[in-house]
């Protein structure tokens, strides 16, 4: 659960405050976070009044779970969308992420990372790298394992030789751009990741309209795992580009990545 | 590039998410709320100048 891996983050980091709010009663919370060590602040708001001020609850929930096939009970009265808010040290809202389903949600620690409060890849669990045509790839995740229906986030960093250049869009002329896809069993369902930002390339005497980047790139695949609890799940990262220099272009090449996660059981 | 997707988004009613939720660059409102040991927490107090991630969840018993 969510609420169970944001105590590490909590714990990771004591330069930020950390707030959780749910519609339970104070002692359902005192429950939880004593069977779990909870030390960060898990705030009571019995129904769900400061959400519907905040402006997050899910009115369309209903439907939502006659589209997913899950029936409406009860307790999903006055549930919000899953989400989280960034605050600066005024209080300010500098970033906020929501999902749909409460079924699906981000693992704190890319949030975490996504602010910069933990460097991108410090003490990633599982990594792995490869090289090829003047390209390193490496690809990474936070945890060794994932909870069942948790976005989390697979990063793939890729490092050019000095002098070398890959594409990335709006490219035109048939050049391979850079892309980071899975390659992972039935019930892994991922999502193609923003593409990164490039510098225009002119070569005298060809018009097709040139976006490369050069030094280092990186590629944010947003993932999650359905109903494989107690499973290992391998993931192939397949990394896809065409490597040029100023005078020499290589055919399209490809870094594959192999990454296992254990899929945690349901709390 | 073919991806299963997380959200296919067919048949669900759209969700402008930037409009969940107060928006980026505006003060995150007051909150007060009772905490796990039943001691009202202010927010913005309890925070003393730290950024802060406030996460929104539903239910932590199911």
């Amino acid at each position: 659960m969510q609420l169970v891996e944001l105590q590490e983050t909590a714990a990771s980091s004591s330069d930020l405050a950390v707030y959780a709010i749910s519609y339970d009663p104070v002692d359902v919370l005192a429950d939880f976070g004593a069977r779990h060590g909870i030390s960060y602040r898990l705030l009571s708001d019995v129904g769900s009044i400061a959400m519907s001020a905040l402006g997050v609850l899910n009115r369309s929930i209903a439907a939502d779970q006659a589209y997913w096939g899950w029936a409406y009970e009860d307790k999903h009265h006055g549930l919000p969308y899953p989400g989280s808010f960034v605050l600066d040290p005024s209080g300010i809202v500098v970033d906020k992420r929501f999902e749909r389903s409460h079924r699906n949600r981000r693992t704190s620690r890319s949030v975490v990372e996504d602010l910069g409060l933990v460097a991108a890849g410090d003490g990633a669990e599982v990594s792995a790298t490869a090289a090829a045509d003047g390209i390193t790839a490496a690809a990474y995740h936070a945890t060794a394992s994932v909870f069942p229906n948790q976005v989390s986030t697979v990063r793939v960093d890729v490092a050019l030789d000095p002098g070398v250049h890959v594409f990335v869009p709006p490219t035109s002329g048939g050049y391979t751009l850079l892309e980071a896809s899975i390659e992972a069993p039935d019930g892994v369902f991922w999502d193609e990741p923003d593409p990164p930002s490039g510098e225009p390339f002119l070569i005298d005497g060809i018009d097709d309209e040139l976006q490369v980047v050069e030094g280092r790139a990186a590629l944010e695949i947003p993932f999650h795992v359905h109903e494989k609890t107690g499973e290992t799940v391998r993931f192939t990262i397949v990394v896809r580009y065409q490597a040029c220099s100023a005078t020499i272009c290589l055919p399209p090449g490809e870094i594959r990545l192999e990454l296992s996660l254990v899929v945690r059981p349901k709390m | 590039m073919s991806a299963p997707k997380l959200d296919p988004g067919l048949g669900l009613s759209p969700v402008d998410f930037d409009e969940i939720g107060p928006p980026i660059g505006q003060r995150f409102p007051d909150v007060v709320l009772p905490d796990q040991t039943g001691r009202a927490v202010d927010l913005h107090a309890d925070r003393a100048g730290r950024p802060a991630l406030v996460v929104v969840h539903r239910s932590a018993d199911w």
